[in-house]
């Protein structure tokens, strides 16, 4: 039962069965403690009965006063125990959970980040835990643990009357065969209502999406009224999934309480018969009226533990997902990077084949190629984003795939256009380059890349805080930033997307200077756009497909009849004398 | 606290329309499903008061049967009863969320277009869809669960008097404990440590957002590590408060919560033993037997109740935060729209003394601002990012309405039009255009629904979409977004252009952002532009300088003021703003990348 499949389900540690289990353990206690309570009652109305029918004195009642003393004693310990080994428990385990959680997202390849949206990530990998908190602290153990002690009552009371116990406890196996039954017709309905659901919600998502296309084209009322539709067929099919399964769901909740009346039908029924007395019925109608208890939880709790199964799926995901490793140590001969027939996929879409290039120490090697033919790949690759799946890509003779990725990346710098930044001052935001960094150093910095400018003019200069993820600075500012911290990491290698220095149209000339000074005798690979800013680089490599299309001098290649790059520089030397005209 | 909580719900059913009844036919179902409930236990009571009185000759009980049968009857009835109320609260609830949805993409279409781009849409759909779905839980399930609950509690306080009154109030005691014990643990100085534990919680989960998204940027420089020990350390803060709260705030009062709730009936015990005596004395121990087994079973309920009201609350709470997402939708500001509206009397555009300020801005984007571009006039804005180009220009189709002054579109006050013809008199292309879903011939026709396949087929043409069209499987009728068909960001600029080009609008704003275009883009873009400015008031944002040297007039547009104004050769020669950016732009565009130093 607590083997490794339901490990998983609820993504617990080691530990978190071992707690599971204890905290299993004292809901049995508790709930036999609570059923043994009500002997005292049985014991009293036993005093009764006899005082009734015998005149004997009433029970004593020191006597019974002592046993609820007892029993409340016993109750409140117990679930301090309960509640120690539920509660108390979980919060050493999600806490372990959350730390190796943010232990293993950092060892994660970089490129797994780039696939997802970050915004989306950190919601859902912070809520996900959250709610496998709530799940292990507030279900699981409670749960089993009322399996087992509702299982051990049942049992004795079968053994003290079977035709009793059946009266009482018939709506249990029914109750969870119609859960189990309509499992299969609550599912297809569930689906079809979500797919409704998605319909409706990608609607909306399109609808503002292109809200501006619709205003300018007058199509709000046929938007709209396509929009209505698809939330009426919602409404509909969440109406047909409540009318033929909901039921069955809520029908087993109440179902279950049918058991007090068929207890009191078969009790009159046997009495009249003379074959049990008052008491037997007593002491089932006690047993009864709180024996379903602990399932009325359950099946209230049924969704939260199923919406938590979709949470742990994410959790162990992650920790699926293999980590990018690799030696300590990274002792490259030069700089030079080495791309030996290089094939690489993603998402099953295959983006590079057979490419082979060197970018050479102090030399700007630029990747040029229409959008989608793999040069921003390459440059990503050169760092170990990613793992490829074919061929080596060498730094200085070492293949990088044997590197541990984080220190290969001591030796590069990268600037491209997402530029992600903290909610911290200027001054550390750019200390993020090199650290330990001294406050000059990063003054500097910061006046190479031209920051100086535009941090002057905040209300407090270099100590402002720049708002969660730099909300209040331009991207031409941020580009900045960025360059920065890579001017102050000074690496021997420079990943450069060229247009970083171009985002920012009106402030061109600020970066463009600022990255001269960065790409001044490193490796430099640039990922270019704009054919006539990388004439003067040392060497060009046309990606056109994902393969190696031309390779060589810009002025070669300018030379060469019905060349790529000659095509693209002519198309851009004409778009450039472009001009509206009246 | 409460009158808040009861705005919400009639807010919430307000939007029931006319299944407003059906909830509360709902409600009251379930109220008497709850009553109903009860009734079983009225049958032990008179079961045990047959028994008593002919004890302990059993079998001479003969009325047992009725009983027994009458509880299974009123079992069986609640049952049927509570599954109608669900049906009503369920399909009023249903509704309701329908009509959220609705009703708020209707008060977004009204919305100013300006709107959309300080709130993204996947946040407001997220609002919208999201907190509808959730206020489905409180109208069909929470809200039916509370007024039974509250009816099933009412139902105990009748039947204390009904039986004995003493007994009943000692069942009712546990709740008084239980509640009591929760109390404590939310108020004094409790109260305190749990804001501290809430407040460890929150800078968990900043810490842990910044952690997330850091970690690409943070791993390029060697620095997880650090990171990663300012999360550890919020998480292990927000531990040892968690634990502190739990382990020495809670831990008693929930043990004694626990201990009162499932122990209903130990307080029943002492009271008993203190009514007895009497009763023998007053010679109706049999009654007082009776009623002792009544409250030893109905003792169960009230744990029952209270747990229902305990979950329903927490629920309530949810559809509170959901209904104020629904707000933040519903609030957004709309734009007004004029009942006599008037008609554009040429092809003019003019900007009198507009000033506009952004909400929450203190210096104005636009600074009395006033221009006049006459009938087939080209005129570029240009000037320094932030200088206002872009708000002036998103002025003219009513993306937002000026702060002060007046926007002229055919010499009539924009606001003073109707929105739809104002949209037939202007076409606009700005940067990010998107496509709808659909094929590329619908895409284009949306401009123009009465227009032909072969007028469609031109405008493409004219905005130099033919390759497009070439290449993909099924030409212009090939659907955007099915089967993996995507179009570049340049592609897609040139179909909105032959959308533009298919509207024919008089007037023409447009963005020319370029920049990462790829070159066989950028060119095609360009001669799209030419098709679709020809004969037309034209008014372009540029960006880069050497686009507007041939425009008929150009705007320097300086932190939110009008700088300055004229042709090309005019303000060059004036020496001024334009002068110096036409030097550092031509500075720019002649910058290479080179691997040594060569300024």
């Amino acid at each position: 039962m607590f083997g490794k499949e339901f490990q998983r389900r609820y993504a617990l540690t080691d530990q978190g069965v071992k707690n599971t289990k204890k905290g299993a353990l004292w809901t049995v206690i508790v709930n036999l403690v609570v059923m043994a309570g009500m002997g005292i009652l049985y014991y009293m109305m036993q005093g009764y009965m006899q005082t009734l029918t015998d005149g004997a004195p009433l029970p004593k009642a020191w006597v019974i006063l002592l046993l609820v003393l007892g029993f409340l004693v016993l109750s409140f310990v117990t679930h301090l125990q309960q509640y120690k080994a539920t509660y108390g428990l979980v919060y050493g385990e999600v806490k372990a959970t959350r730390i190796s959680l943010a232990e293993r997202l950092r060892k994660l390849p970089l490129g797994w980040f780039g696939k997802r949206d970050l915004a989306d990530l950190t919601e859902t990998v912070m809520g996900d835990v959250n709610r496998l908190e709530h799940v292990w602290s507030h279900c699981l153990g409670y749960l089993y643990g009322s399996y087992f002690s509702t299982a051990i009552i049942a049992v004795m009371l079968l053994v003290y009357d079977w035709r009793l116990a059946l009266a009482a406890l018939w709506g249990v196996p029914v109750a969870f065969g119609l859960l189990f039954g309509s499992r299969k017709l609550a599912k297809k309905n569930s689906e079809r209502s979500k797919a409704a659901g998605l319909q409706v919600s990608d609607g909306i998502q399109e609808t503002l999406e292109n809200i501006r296309e619709i205003r300018a084209t007058n199509q709000e009322g046929r938007f709209l009224a396509e929009l209505n539709g698809k939330i009426d067929r919602h409404e509909k099919s969440m109406i047909r999934g409540e009318l033929s399964t909901g039921i069955f769901v809520n029908a087993a909740s109440v179902i279950m309480r049918l058991g007090v009346a068929t207890t009191i039908l078969t009790g009159a029924g046997l009495i009249l018969a003379g074959e049990i007395n008052f008491m037997v019925f007593f002491m089932f109608l006690l047993v009864i009226t709180r024996i379903y208890a602990p399932f009325d939880q359950a099946l209230a709790l049924i969704a939260e533990m199923f919406i938590s199964q979709i949470s742990a799926d994410r959790l162990n995901e992650i920790f699926d997902t293999k980590a990018a490793e690799g030696a300590e140590r990274f002792a490259p001969k030069g700089h030079d990077i080495v791309f030996d027939n290089v094939g690489f996929s993603y998402d099953d879409k295959q983006v590079l084949r057979g490419v082979s290039f060197t970018a050479k120490e102090g030399q700007v090697t630029a990747l040029v190629g229409p959008s989608g033919s793999g040069k921003s790949t390459c440059a990503r690759l050169a760092a170990r984003l990613w793992d490829i799946q074919e061929g080596t890509i060498r730094v200085g003779g070492v293949d990088i795939s044997t590197v541990d990725p984080e220190l290969l990346l001591t030796d590069y710098s990268m600037v491209f256009q997402d530029v992600v930044l903290f909610d911290d001052t200027v001054m550390e935001n750019i200390r993020l380059g090199k650290r330990g960094a001294t406050d000059a150093e990063v003054l500097a910095a910061a006046k190479a890349a031209n920051c100086d400018e535009f941090v002057q003019r905040l209300p407090q200069g270099y100590a402002t805080p720049i708002g969660e993820n730099g909300a209040k600075l331009s991207g031409g500012e941020r580009q900045r930033i960025s360059i920065a911290r890579a001017l102050l990491k000074n690496a021997p290698i420079v990943l450069l997307d060229e247009a970083t220095a171009s985002l920012d149209v009106e402030n061109e000339t600020k970066v463009q200077g600022a990255l001269s000074r960065l790409l001044a005798d490193k490796t430099v690979l640039v990922i270019a756009h704009r054919m006539r800013t990388v004439q003067a680089a040392d060497k060009i490599v046309v990606l056109s497909e994902g393969r190696v299309a031309e390779e060589g001098s810009p002025a070669r290649l300018l030379a060469k009849q019905d060349g790529i790059f000659r095509r693209m520089t002519r198309l851009q030397t004409a778009s450039a004398g472009w001009s509206i005209d009246s | 606290m409460k009158k808040k909580k009861q705005n919400d719900l009639s807010v919430l059913l307000g939007y029931a329309g006319s299944y407003k009844k059906l909830t509360f036919l709902g409600l009251g179902l379930s109220a008497v499903a709850m009553v109903l409930g009860t009734l079983p236990y009225i049958c032990i009571w008179l079961a045990a008061r047959d028994l008593i009185a002919v004890a302990p000759e059993w079998t001479g009980a003969t009325q047992l049967s009725k009983y027994g049968w009458l509880a299974f009857a009123a079992a069986f009835g609640g049952i049927a009863v509570y599954f109608g109320a669900l049906m009503c609260t369920h399909l009023a609830a249903f509704r309701t969320a329908s009509n959220i949805r609705k009703q708020g993409m209707a008060h977004l279409m009204k919305a100013p277009l300006g709107f959309f781009d300080s709130n993204a849409s996947g946040l407001l759909r997220n609002r919208l869809d999201g907190a509808a779905a959730e206020t489905e839980t409180l109208l069909a399930h929470n809200l039916a669960d509370i007024v039974g609950s509250v009816a099933l509690v009412l139902t105990m306080v009748v039947l204390m008097f009904v039986f004995d009154w003493r007994m009943g109030a000692a069942c009712l005691l546990a709740a008084v404990v239980s509640v009591g014990a929760m109390a404590t643990m939310m108020t004094g100085k409790n109260a305190g440590l749990m804001a501290e534990y809430q407040a460890a919680q929150d800078v968990m989960s900043k810490a842990g957002t910044e952690y997330v998204r850091g970690i690409p940027v943070v791993k390029v420089f060697q620095q997880t590590v650090y990171s990663f020990k300012a999360f550890r350390q919020a998480i292990e803060d927000y531990s040892a408060k968690a634990e502190h709260y739990q382990a020495d705030v809670c831990k008693v009062p929930q043990a004694v919560n626990l201990t009162a709730t499932e122990g209903a009936f130990i307080f029943l015990v002492p009271v008993a033993l203190l009514l007895a005596p009497k009763a023998l004395a007053d010679g109706d121990f049999a009654g007082f037997v009776t009623d002792f087994v009544f409250y030893a079973a109905f003792s169960a309920i009230v744990s029952t109740a209270l747990a229902r009201i305990m979950f329903a609350a927490s629920g309530m709470m949810l559809a509170g935060t959901a209904l104020g997402r629904i707000r933040q939708v519903m609030d957004a500001p709309t734009m007004e729209i004029t009942d006599k509206p008037q008609a554009p009397r040429d092809n003019s555009v003019e900007f009198r003394e507009v000033s506009f300020t952004y909400e929450g801005a203190e210096l104005p984007a636009l600074d009395h601002i006033s221009f006049r571009v006459a009938p087939g006039q080209t005129v570029a804005l240009v000037g320094p990012s932030g200088g206002g180009k872009t708000t002036a220009a998103s002025l003219i189709p009513r993306f937002w309405d000026v702060s002060a002054g007046s926007v002229l579109v055919g010499g009539v006050d924009v606001r003073d039009t109707d929105p739809h013809v104002l949209m037939d008199q202007v076409a606009f292309v700005f940067q990010n255009t998107h496509l709808f879903k659909t094929s590329i011939l619908e895409n284009v026709r949306a401009a123009r629904p009465t227009a032909t396949r072969e007028e469609v087929l031109s405008a493409l043409s004219a905005a130099q979409c033919d390759d497009i069209l070439e290449k993909l499987p099924n030409g212009v009728d090939t659907v955007i977004g099915a089967e993996g068909t995507y179009l570049s960001g340049g592609e897609q600029q040139r179909v909105a252009l032959a959308r533009a080009i298919l509207k024919d609008a008089p007037i023409v704003v447009l963005d020319e952002a370029t920049a990462f275009a790829d070159p066989e883009n950028e060119a095609l873009i360009q001669k799209a532009f030419g098709a679709l400015t020809k004969g037309r008031t034209v008014i372009m944002i540029a960006h880069r300088l050497s686009t507007v040297v041939g425009a008929d007039r150009i705007l320097v547009l300086d932190s939110g003021k009008l700088a300055e104004a004229g042709t090309h050769a005019e303000l060059l020669q004036g020496g001024g703003l334009y002068a110096r950016m036409w030097a550092d732009y031509n500075q720019a565009v002649n910058w290479k990348i080179a691997g040594k130093e060569v300024r």
